[in-house]
């Protein structure tokens, strides 16, 4: 059985043919780990035995005719999403020894469905990072070219699902934290509506911005775990009562008369030769589908970057201020540089005499960036862009200096400011390395990023890609 | 305003505020790296934000209260899992009063 190739669609039918037992499945993805994870380094934590454990019973409950959308299929989840008596360190060494004492809302979700756990994928500490080499625990590689970032921080999820080391993966989005691996890696990437899915049970890095999603290997499986992942959980506040749409029946819609935007302040210079070539490529595709293609301007969106990192590491500095290392974890002497600075960045902004003048201010200019996403989608349907100025950049490349490694967010964290979805779809190669589109829908609207999404997909058709290992 | 002078005394301060201990040596990197982070965030005062009002929850939900009816929590034992010093069922802290002069 090749897992490289299998999807969450396939693998059910597979199951439920009876062609494979879960297993079977779970067996050949952990012998798939056993083999590329020392190179790769995409798992923290592998869950053997219970991953077998939990095959053996979802055979079981196969065999009794019990249903579960999720029975018997093998997933991963970000080392940042609590799964009960597993060890969780968010990638960082203070929380090394942790074990949470329950399941986060969506892990129990899954769970529910039949799901099982192959293990805890690697990550920037705290999900600061966009490239995995903030981890305690080692960067991880990129499936394509081992001496190339995957993307951060759902580094690790996004490696595992390129390579096939697990049909499906969990990841966070705060700032593009599933969108850009996932288009590093060739994979699928969904970063919901703000208070769509439940943060409970999730550690928190911007609490207003954390959005919680998952890195799947095409658009249809990720409608699919989005259906499961939705909805108001009581024990998150700010989770949205908003109808759950049936997203995969949107897959496969026209697009025919449909109005697409491009955003004019993303046509920089700064994109490499390779990724605005395949973008245009791309916005043709669009057209071909029927699709009539409106430029437009969100003034704002050039201080996205500057209201992100105000905003965000003064909600970090707060959310970290718990790790005192006395009902948990090590002592905040264990925290490495990046979480540091973030702390420091938040505590300075936050701080008598500056708050005014940045926080307040950054509140602002978020209320502006929202308001010209608003007015866009006046406008348009859907909105596409790029999702990164480059395709994967190597390994060292960015480490030493945190402010070029913050600009890689520049294409995505904007959304993350205004709280709407958006979905980051493998659009080609350059160099054999993988690039991606995304496209961008108003708050609770996600079936139109699998209306369009999966046009686009059909119409791009398969990708030239090889793993190295 | 203008971008404050990240001084070493400014540094210091902000590690004592945030409990966090840094050597000679990150003072001075982190120096430098939050100039530069500063320095970035400083465009934000070229935008007109007269009149505008801050947006708390982005995506339009208001404040929920539920029911007040108490619901099962943690165990003992679930509760101090993962400390590493307990006592008596209770977490055991540093002394907070240090010396008294």
């Amino acid at each position: 059985m090749d897992v490289t190739k299998l999807t969450i669609k396939s693998a059910l039918a597979l199951l439920s043919s009876g062609e494979t037992t879960s297993l079977e499945l779970t067996s050949a993805y952990l012998e798939r780990i056993e083999k590329t994870n020392p190179s790769l380094n995409a798992f923290i934590t592998i869950s053997k035995d219970l991953a077998l454990e939990q095959a053996s019973i979802a055979d079981k409950s196969l065999k009794d005719g019990k249903k579960g959308k999720l029975l018997g299929i093998p997933l991963a989840y970000k080392d940042i999403f609590s799964v009960k008596e597993t060890k969780m360190t968010a990638g960082a060494k203070v929380l090394d020894e942790y074990i949470p004492q329950y399941d986060a809302t969506i892990v129990q979700k899954f769970q529910s469905e039949g799901a099982i756990s192959l293990g805890k994928t690697n990550m920037d500490a705290w999900a600061h990072g966009s490239s995995g080499e903030n981890s305690d625990y080692g960067p991880t590689k990129n499936p394509y070219d081992l001496d190339k970032t995957p993307g951060g921080s759902s580094s690790g999820s996004a490696t595992a699902v390129a390579s096939g080391m697990a049909i499906a993966a969990t990841g966070t989005d705060t700032g593009g934290s599933i969108r850009l691996p996932a288009a590093f890696t060739g994979t699928v990437g969904l970063k919901p509506t703000y208070g769509r899915v439940s943060r409970y049970g999730i550690v928190a890095m911007g609490s207003s911005f954390d959005s919680i999603g998952h890195i799947t290997r095409d658009v249809y499986d990720s409608a699919y775990l989005l259906e499961l992942s939705a909805g108001f959980d009581p024990a998150d506040a700010t989770s949205s009562k908003e109808k759950v749409m049936p997203y995969t029946s949107h897959i496969g819609s026209s697009l025919e008369g449909k109005k697409m935007g491009i955003i004019k302040e993303f046509m920089t210079d700064g994109i490499e030769e390779g990724v605005l070539k395949n973008w245009k490529e791309s916005v043709d595709t669009m057209k071909g589908l029927g699709c009539e293609i409106v430029e437009l301007s969100l003034s704002h969106i050039d201080s996205a970057m500057a209201c992100y990192y105000v905003l965000v590491p003064a909600e970090v500095s707060s959310n970290l201020a718990r790790f005192d290392g006395i009902r948990f974890g090590n002592d905040r002497s264990f925290f490495s540089d990046e979480a540091k600075r973030r702390i420091m960045t938040g505590t300075f902004t936050l701080s008598s005499g500056y708050y005014d003048a940045y926080y307040k201010k950054a509140s602002k200019v978020r209320s502006l960036i929202k308001k010209d996403f608003t007015d866009a989608f006046e406008k348009v349907d859907c909105i596409m862009a790029p999702v990164s100025p480059t395709v994967a950049f190597n390994l060292g490349e960015r480490a030493q200096d945190p402010l070029a490694m913050y600009l890689s967010d520049i294409f995505v964290c904007p959304m993350n400011l205004a709280g709407v979805p958006a979905l980051s779809v493998p659009s080609g190669t350059v160099d054999g390395l993988p690039v991606g589109v995304q496209f961008i829908a108003p708050d609770f609207c996600e079936e139109r990023l699998y209306e369009f999404g999966s046009a686009f997909e059909k119409e791009r058709g398969e990708l030239n890609l090889t793993l190295k290992i | 305003m203008s971008t404050p002078k990240i001084t070493r005394v400014l540094i210091s301060k902000l590690a004592t505020l945030a409990h966090l201990s840094i050597d000679e040596d990150q003072i001075d990197r982190f120096g430098g790296q939050l100039s530069d982070i500063l320095g970035y965030i400083d465009r934000l005062n070229r935008v007109d934000t007269e009149g505008i009002e801050a947006i708390s929850h982005i995506t339009g939900k208001t404040l929920e209260a539920r029911e007040d009816i108490s619901t099962s929590s943690f165990t003992l034992k679930q509760a101090l899992a993962n400390a590493k010093n307990t006592e008596k069922n209770m977490f055991e802290v540093a002394n907070v009063f240090g010396e008294i002069e």
